[in-house]
């Protein structure tokens, strides 16, 4: 198929296969190489295309929008990724949570893990053990039991299902004490 | 000194870097080679086993490619009588063939052991699945100590490659076995390293194409190692090599573009079109090169009140993988560094390189030295846990001093180890930065557990090869008057680290010439002379002094043509000719080294860089993982010849080594091929991840190198993650022996650990 657009501030019109890679109708088409394949999968940017002056995703990977519930007013909120990288990595663990607390005592919460799991899951478990308790350490640490008893992770490239499961519940532990020190 | 007239000591900006930094340099893949085919390579997927030839698919139409397998190739038969030369890859050893034939051994997985061309990239794809090679597997040797064992012989009768040993004092007489022996406390510690990708910016590449005479062009660092390897396997030397703008190195383009190299060419032959032959990144990671992994044992004797090492035993075992690469060096610059900067009396070094059915491991950074140091470095920190003592106190007690004698025996001069840990503590007094909140993608408040803390190391490193190394390989330069211009051909190859400005910079300043008339000529086999290769830090020191050389030589010439010797271009306006004038110097050995390849023992090198460097980082207790805030280093580089691209070699190597430290692992299969090779899953830092760097440049002159200078490649990737475990262990008790020190092994020896000692 046949697309013009303007490059590099020069009006070009180029005859493309729909499944051409937008880096190979650059570099092999109208070779222009400044952009370059680094690790074929997106990862490093050496790829990167500019348009109107913005790095841009593909039209099927551009996310516009995502809507959360609002949180209430005065609810703590804590979220970590754990990994080895500050970012373009994919995490060891992944958790969050939203914890309101009322006279001294854990009134809801909500505990969300990622990487533990075939999808990122609540665990239910530990919002039971928490509900009601103190924000304390005895709670921090059932809280961490419960976590651990309740996910099943596994082994992979990037860490143990050993890590994932204490990881996972020092980190809902942490999300605890902090809520309790406001 | 009075401050240079010149551009010596200045920092100009670098001749590559807008080019670069604009995309405008062309690298291999963005070369225009008209009617190019690409060429893929054919692997084995087993570490050990015979070839027993190649399966092609029938559905597939081959008619379109073409299938290169090492059985159809003339090998021995000679250029006259339209074949070849040998089947291996010539380097140190002849144990690595080209192209493994059919009935051959497979040593390791992703050995190459057939080649494909077809007209384009996605053609050469389809056919490189439709080609299968059949196997017979053979039980492999995949650890260092299934190597020792020697069940499965792999090289030689013992599986080793090379070993050496090294004794100083008693350490050659029954003493030194008395004296351990009856001692009321040896101090005894193993330490481990992992394997390490180089990742340079862009994958293995090679192209090569014929019009008359052969040319092969791509992505190395040594051009004349790819011409020796090409020389022996064409059984010719009708070719040439030319280095294309090559993106970091660190080792890994210096022996391995070799293979590629002759992979291209034979393509080339075979088809009679261009051919370019660029790895795929996944590729790239399984097949390539490694920093070698090593186990090593430390047992000393050492003073309890003091901690100062009396005597001792170092053994260090190094995986090689399955062919001798370089690896004979790697293990001699590890033995050679084993100790540290520190003085030992009585010593006994044996340092083995052993051989496994894995992918070949090879130059990188450091060259055994970040090995080395590692285990000095903890080993020093044993000992200082286990006497009570302050680990500075004891580096201060050990460390070299001028008149103090190596473990080969070398007598040293200028000893700046002193120096640079003083530059960097008071560099290390500055206030640390605040800590940035988005070092990590969080909120809801830090770790009650986020411990602070700081770790120092100390280092040496020898500069240029070693011992007699230098004077052996006489490396050359040419300088030539071109017009007003003056050009250097040299084959040291740019990768990064400056050598297009560092050389124009030496010799604009030798011959009193502007910058802007001063300028390398491209690195082409067919122009420039055997400089050795760009390695071991040794282009700017070694190198760079020949250059020199042959730039008072250009001076010498032009005056003698003239008749008068004055100033540059007082001396050329008094030219009766036009006609260029060209050079050239050789290395000599003005240092009057000493040294015994035999015994190991004299002057093993003829110059030494020292480094202090202090890390100040936190450690999550809850998770395990390490943030870097700071990181201080204190080099002595001889001479900075360009002060802004010395340190952005300091800082990039110490990067580098804090990728080592923390986040850079292997991930092997059951084939020990590497499982995570993708860059989403092989964690090198980023720039979100790197500390704020202080970089102190000491400068104690080196009266062998140009203006002073030493060589500065590897030194900065030598101690940066000893000093990582050191603040680890200070933080929170945790002792790591191990490398990588990931999240999961920190939170492991947490457990096990005792009360932090500050």
């Amino acid at each position: 198929m046949k697309i013009e657009f303007t490059l590099n501030e020069r009006p070009v019109s180029v005859d493309v296969a729909p499944m051409a890679r937008l880096l190979d109708v650059l570099r092999e088409d109208l070779r222009v190489t400044g952009t370059k394949e680094g690790c074929g999968e997106g990862e490093c940017g050496a790829c990167t295309v500019l348009v109107d002056g913005r790095a841009v995703l593909a039209a099927d990977e551009l996310i516009v929008a995502i809507e959360l519930p609002a949180v209430a007013p005065g609810a703590y909120q804590g979220w970590r990724k754990v990994g080895t990288r500050a970012a373009q990595s994919i995490s060891k663990v992944m958790a969050a949570a939203v914890i309101e607390v009322a006279d001294g005592a854990i009134a809801t919460c909500r505990f969300a893990l990622g990487a533990v799991a075939d999808r990122p899951i609540r665990v239910p478990t530990a919002e039971a053990a928490a509900l009601g308790r103190a924000p304390d350490a005895t709670t921090a640490a059932a809280v961490a039991a419960a976590t651990a008893a309740a996910i099943a992770p596994i082994d992979d490239v990037r860490s143990t299902a050993a890590y994932r499961r204490r990881v996972a519940g020092a980190l809902l532990s942490r999300f605890v004490m902090n809520a309790g020190r406001r | 000194m009075a401050v240079a007239p010149g551009p010596v000591g200045q920092s100009v900006p670098r001749v590559d870097g807008v080019a670069k930094v604009t995309g405008a340099a062309r690298y291999l893949d963005d070369l225009d080679v008209p009617g190019a085919w690409h060429g893929v390579t054919v692997r084995s997927t087993i570490p050990h086993g015979i070839f027993e030839g190649l399966d092609l698919d029938p559905a597939f139409d081959w008619s379109a490619v073409v299938v290169v397998t090492a059985d159809q190739l003339a090998w021995g038969a000679g250029l006259a009588a339209g074949g070849l030369g040998d089947n291996y890859v010539a380097m140190i050893d002849r144990d690595q063939p080209a192209l493994v034939p059919p009935g051959g051994r497979i040593t390791h997985a992703d050995e190459p052991v057939a080649l494909i061309a077809a007209p384009t990239k996605a053609l050469a794809a389809a056919a490189r699945r439709a080609a299968r090679p059949r196997q017979r597997p053979l039980p492999p040797v995949l650890t260092i100590d299934d190597a020792l064992a020697a069940e499965i012989k792999l090289y030689g009768d013992d599986n080793i490659f090379k070993q050496f040993l090294i004794r100083k004092g008693h350490g050659d007489d029954d003493e030194f076995d008395a004296a351990m022996a009856g001692a009321a406390q040896i101090i005894d510690g193993t330490y481990h390293t992992g394997a390490q990708e180089q990742m340079y910016i862009e994958p293995q590449a090679m192209a090569a194409w014929k019009d008359g005479a052969l040319h092969v062009a791509g992505s190395m660092q040594c051009p004349y190692y790819v011409h020796k390897a090409l020389k022996r396997v064409l059984g010719h030397a009708d070719f040439n090599v030319v280095q294309a703008v090559t993106g970091g190195g660190f080792g890994g383009k210096e022996e391995y573009p070799s293979l590629v190299a002759i992979h291209a060419a034979l393509l080339a032959l075979k088809t009679g079109r261009p051919v370019k032959l660029i790895y795929r990144r996944d590729e790239d990671l399984r097949a390539t090169t490694k920093r070698h992994p090593m186990r090593a044992r430390y047992r000393t004797l050492v003073d309890e009140g003091t901690g100062r090492l009396l005597a001792a035993e170092a053994e260090l075992l190094f995986d090689g993988g399955a062919y001798n690469t370089l690896s004979p060096v790697v293990n001699s610059r590890g033995a050679i560094h084993a100790l540290g900067p520190y003085r030992c009396d009585h010593a006994v070094i044996d340092a083995l390189m052993v051989a496994t059915h894995t992918p070949p491991n090879g130059a990188f950074r450091g060259f055994g030295a970040p090995q080395a140091h590692w285990s000095a470095e903890r080993h020093i920190d044993r000992i200082a846990r286990v006497l009570g003592l302050d680990p500075l106190a004891v580096r201060r007690t050990n460390m070299y001093r001028d008149g103090d004698r190596t473990p080969t025996g070398q007598v040293l001069r200028d000893v700046g180890i002193g120096i640079v840990l003083e530059r960097a503590l008071e560099r290390a007094e500055k206030p640390l930065p605040p800590r940035l909140a988005a070092t990590r993608p969080g909120g809801g408040g830090p770790a009650a557990r986020l411990v602070p803390s700081r770790g120092l190391a100390l280092a040496w490193h020898g500069c240029g090869f070693t011992g007699n190394g230098e004077a052996a390989l006489k490396g050359k330069a040419d300088v030539a008057l071109e017009g007003r211009d003056v050009v250097i051909y040299i084959a040291s190859t740019d990768i990064g680290q400056g050598p297009e400005t560092i050389f124009p910079q030496i010799v604009a300043e030798t011959l009193g010439l502007p910058l802007a008339r001063v300028r390398n000529a491209p690195h082409d086999t067919a122009q420039v002379p055997d400089s050795g290769p760009t390695v071991a830090s040794r282009t700017t020191m070694v190198v760079g002094g020949v250059a020199q050389k042959a730039a008072r030589k250009l001076r010498d010439a032009l005056a003698a043509e003239v008749g008068f010797d004055g100033d540059f271009d007082r001396m050329l306006a008094a030219r009766k000719s036009a006609a260029n004038l060209r050079v050239q110097a050789e290395y000599t050995d003005d240092c009057s080294l000493v040294w015994d390849p035999k015994t190991y023992q004299g002057d093993a090198y003829p110059a030494f860089g020292w480094a202090c460097v202090i890390v100040d980082l936190d450690v999550d207790a809850d998770t395990g993982e390490v943030f870097y805030r700071r990181l201080v280093q204190a080099t002595d580089v001889g001479r900075a010849i360009n002060p802004v691209l010395c340190s952005g070699q300091l800082e990039g190597g110490a990067l580098q080594a804090l990728g080592f430290a923390t986040s850079e692992e292997l991930v092997l299969d059951a084939q020990h091929g590497m499982r995570n090779n993708r860059l989403t899953n092989y964690i090198i830092p980023t720039a979100l991840d790197a500390p704020e760097m202080e970089t102190v440049l000491v400068e104690i002159p080196f009266a062998g190198g140009p203006f002073g200078a030493k060589g500065i490649g590897e030194i900065p990737h030598d101690v940066p993650h000893a000093a990582v475990a050191q603040a680890i262990e200070r933080a929170t008790g945790a002792v790591l022996d191990r490398l990588p020190m990931t999240p999961e092994r920190v939170l492991a020896a947490l457990d096990t650990a005792a009360e932090p000692s500050a």
